[in-house]
């Protein structure tokens, strides 16, 4: 992101037509959505923003909620805190709670889950939820749309894969039953991600007393996520609860030994504590169904 | 750059500084002190002022992003039937927020009641922890809340 110490070009389209017109113009400007992560520790008197700001807060197109039997469409420029107000018939306990943890409730009235997704340096709050449940964003240019999972904003190395002229339109989150989901946040800080803060995200369906499908991610302070699908498809077909059964040690070695093969935990506290939360997940998931 | 806005129902064209956060702006070019400066990175919640009817932080909202938009403070909301509702609810149960986060609290209430005008002790809550000052019982911010909810369904079923 480029900062200049004179006036910043600012762009306020109204249509998204328009909005697409002018990044293709300007694929360097800055989409301003919410701004809280661009504002975020700016204490000084005046505000330090980049040389250019694509503003999309007056685009009606953007600002739509919308949920159908399999999916909720949430537009980009939708605050946390409307998406929040839709209330559990519309949202499911996991997403509420991920949602919640993103920003303090003085912020979620202008952070937004688009903006969230899209922080180019480092992976936010929403993105272990959004990678569990199989979300996908539509990304719109003036050359066209297409639409890329959640899994696929980034690169493995954790760089976000959005071309200068794309912006991030709408986040679609599939709706699934889930038998049982866990989300929880280990560090000192009740929201967001900071640099001693990871968040875990599990989630599970069963049939009668079978596990048949099963997800879990790992988000921290850096712009990877931690997810193995070959690891998830270990425990399919393991009858439940697993108790302590070879099947979720041999499990939990495994993850371990991944986590570290990958770095991707900063200390062996955490490591404790994600492989704790695990093995009381799966040894009885039903304290936690949904 | 030039901006136009609707402040406190009052058309106002002016040049500003386009890294002016509103707060300031609202502070210094209009004096409308009512909107008080805290942390600045948005966890106080001293400074919410509604713009386009959504509460939001001043501090974190720069004065260009108030463009086209309606910016409504508590000298603006003070006047009006709805402001009563709560000021008579607050004084009802004696609930006397300190003078730093009063205006934030009176707008944040009528943030809620405008989305519910039943709003549960566990709503209430949850959404006062965007305010960090604990200057009063928060037990008894709930029943004032519920109080301005009531009065305010009792004039609205008059009306």
């Amino acid at each position: 992101m480029q900062y200049n110490l004179t006036d910043p070009s600012i762009y306020m389209p109204t249509s998204l037509a328009e909005a697409l017109v002018l990044k293709e113009r300007h694929p360097t400007a800055t989409v301003y959505a919410g701004g809280t992560y661009l504002l975020w520790n700016q204490a000084g008197r005046f505000l330090i923003l980049p040389g250019s700001i694509l503003s999309l807060q007056n685009i009606k197109e953007l600002n739509r909620l919308g949920r159908t039997e399999t999916r909720l469409d949430v537009g980009a420029t939708v605050s946390i805190q409307r998406i929040l107000r839709a209330g559990p018939k519309v949202l499911s306990p996991l997403l509420a709670t991920a949602l919640e943890g993103i920003c303090p409730p003085s912020v979620a009235t202008m952070a937004t889950l688009g903006g969230n997704l899209s922080v180019p340096d480092r992976c936010m709050a929403s993105f272990p939820v959004m990678h569990v449940l199989d979300a996908r964003c539509e990304i719109r240019s003036s050359k066209g749309t297409r639409w890329v999972p959640v899994t696929g904003l980034r690169s493995p190395t954790g760089e976000l894969q959005l071309e200068p002229i794309e912006i991030i339109t709408r986040i679609q989150i599939p709706m699934e039953e889930w038998n049982f989901h866990v989300h929880r946040r280990i560090g000192s800080f009740s929201y967001g991600i900071t640099a001693d803060s990871l968040i875990l995200v599990i989630v599970g369906k069963t049939y009668r007393g079978m596990l048949t499908e099963f997800r879990f991610a790992l988000g921290n302070f850096s712009p990877r996520i931690y997810r193995n699908r070959d690891l998830e498809t270990l425990l399919i077909g393991a009858r439940l609860p697993l108790g302590k059964s070879k099947d979720l040690k041999a499990f939990l070695y495994a993850i371990q030994e991944d986590l570290k093969n990958q770095k991707f935990l900063s200390s062996h506290v955490q490591m404790e504590r994600v492989l704790h939360i695990l093995q009381s997940t799966l040894s009885n998931p039903f304290q936690y169904s949904a | 750059m030039v901006i136009t806005l609707d402040l406190n129902g009052k058309q106002e064209t002016l040049d500003i500084d386009p890294s002016l956060r509103l707060l300031h702006l609202l502070r210094y070019t209009f004096g409308l002190l009512g909107t008080k400066e805290g942390c600045l990175h948005g966890y106080c919640g001293y400074c919410h002022v509604l713009l386009n009817d959504q509460l939001v932080l001043s501090c974190l909202t720069p004065a260009f992003y108030t463009h086209k938009g309606k910016v409504l403070t508590i000298e603006g909301f003070r006047g009006t039937p709805e402001y009563y509702d709560i000021e008579k609810g607050f004084l009802e149960v004696q609930y006397t927020p300190c003078g730093f986060c009063a205006s934030a609290r009176v707008l944040l209430t009528h943030a809620i009641l405008q989305e519910t005008l039943h709003p549960t002790e566990q709503a209430i809550r949850k959404r006062f922890t965007a305010i960090l000052c604990r200057c009063t019982d928060p037990s008894r911010l709930v029943e004032a809340v519920q109080r301005a909810a009531a009065i305010r369904r009792h004039r609205q079923h008059a009306v």
